[in-house]
């Protein structure tokens, strides 16, 4: 017999609507998806608006958001700064981090530096003890922006849902960003041509 | 009805700043969740099947409804002067049919004139499909045996839908006090559908087989 989360309590609670901090969450992401305004306020002065205005799990999982996980630090390539022409591919826990990130959690991706509007996230996580693979995400293509300015960091407007029946303990995640929409199966044997960036990250579901 | 009267509300939310963001998105989160549900059920009735979001798919709904209000695109189509329900309705309604399709691969296309009637003004009186009849049972008794000092937190934060401050400040209370009561809440519906055998592994009130078998179809983060 599992337990229900804080969220599934809350959404009987409330008659099958949504908790706070459930709702907090979402704008976070919400937030972190939308382009910034043509003429935004500096992004550190942003960020403590929307951190001084939501609850102290949301600034958790802000932090979780912005903040590279040392297992992100392996990437197997990865840009040497935010300006730089070859994205960063990071990894977040939206519902905890990625050391302990809990069923009915989702699981985000952005992109730091690079120029590319148009590109596809695949991504999807191994267990490392074995077992069947898990997909994430199957060319999610990136935020379409209309302006020419690229902002940085971007988030991929859609993450991947752990369901509740998803096995905890450690995964390997693997994501790459291609030029275009690839087939899951030949994934492995993409010519480089294709691939914009890839990631390797590790991540641990709790139940 | 957010922009009414609030011209400045409206410029600032055109050029995306994130507080006016966030003031729309409090404004309609409620009634969009209510929306999205309800467009969601009328699909899944129309198709004869028993559907039970739970929240974690719920909420990725609702948030793609406002990802896309929020995009520069809508916000700039947005003319500012007719009411914005029925403007976030519709994206409602074409995130729900996006996401009905990834997972079923067709829309059904009879609850059309259904969906044409749904509007934010009455979403309150969309009726209540949240969860099967027994578990709604166990939570509405649930929720009438509470003392009347708990009910009043219980209707601050989940029929308002007031933060822990807010509903401190309105009731006169501590936060901690107020955070400890929602943590008896959490435990106490827990409690009650393990008591009554609504929450075994066969029966989970908020894992019904179709939303199983739903999620999976969908693959999104499930094998």
């Amino acid at each position: 017999m599992s337990d229900l989360s804080d969220d599934e309590a809350d959404h009987l609670l409330s008659r099958g609507g949504l908790g706070r901090e459930h709702k907090e969450r979402l704008l976070l992401g919400i937030l972190a998806s939308v382009p910034a305004s043509p003429a935004p306020p500096p992004r550190s002065r942003r960020r403590w608006t929307v951190v001084g205005a939501l609850s102290l799990a949301s600034a958790v999982a802000l932090v979780g958001l912005w903040w590279r996980p040392s297992a992100q630090q392996g990437s197997e390539l990865r840009a040497k700064g935010a300006s730089a022409a070859v994205p960063f591919i990071g990894m977040s826990c939206l519902g905890g981090s990625v050391s302990a990130c809990p069923r009915g959690s989702r699981v985000a991706f952005w992109l730091e530096g690079g120029t590319d509007q148009i590109g596809f996230i695949t991504a999807y996580a191994d267990p490392v003890d074995g077992g069947e693979r898990v997909w994430l995400l199957t060319n999610e293509p990136l935020a379409s922006s209309p302006s020419t300015a690229v902002e940085s960091p971007r988030v991929i407007p859609k993450a991947a849902l752990l369901g509740a029946a998803q096995s905890g303990g450690r995964y390997v995640v693997q994501a790459v960003l291609s030029r275009s929409r690839v087939a899951r199966a030949g994934l492995s044997d993409l010519p480089s041509i294709q691939i914009v960036t890839r990631a390797r990250f590790e991540l641990v579901v709790s139940p | 009805m957010v922009f009414v009267g609030r011209p400045d509300l409206l410029r600032r939310f055109r050029q995306g700043e994130s507080s006016a963001l966030e003031a729309v998105y409090w404004a309609y989160v409620d009634q969009v969740t209510r929306v999205v549900q309800a467009v969601m059920n009328s699909y899944a009735a129309a198709s004869g099947e028993r559907l039970m979001l739970q929240s974690a798919e719920l909420g990725d709904l609702v948030q793609e409804v406002f990802v896309r209000a929020f995009s520069p695109a809508c916000r700039s189509h947005y003319d500012g002067e007719r009411p914005y329900g029925p403007y976030l309705v519709q994206i409602a309604r074409n995130s729900v049919a996006d996401h009905w399709r990834s997972a079923r691969r067709e829309v059904v296309l009879d609850v059309a004139p259904l969906l044409e009637a749904l509007s934010l003004e009455m979403g309150s009186a969309v009726p209540a499909r949240w969860a099967d009849q027994e578990t709604v049972a166990v939570v509405e008794r649930y929720l009438g045996s509470l003392p009347p000092d708990i009910r009043r937190v219980h209707d601050a934060l989940y029929v308002r839908g007031l933060s822990q401050r807010e509903a401190a400040q309105i009731l006169g209370m501590g936060r901690q006090a107020i955070r400890g009561i929602e943590a008896k809440l959490r435990a106490g519906v827990q409690r009650e559908l393990q008591r009554t055998g609504q929450m075994t592994d066969e029966k989970s009130p908020l894992a019904s087989p179709s939303a199983v078998a739903r999620r999976a179809s969908a693959g999104s983060g499930t094998r």
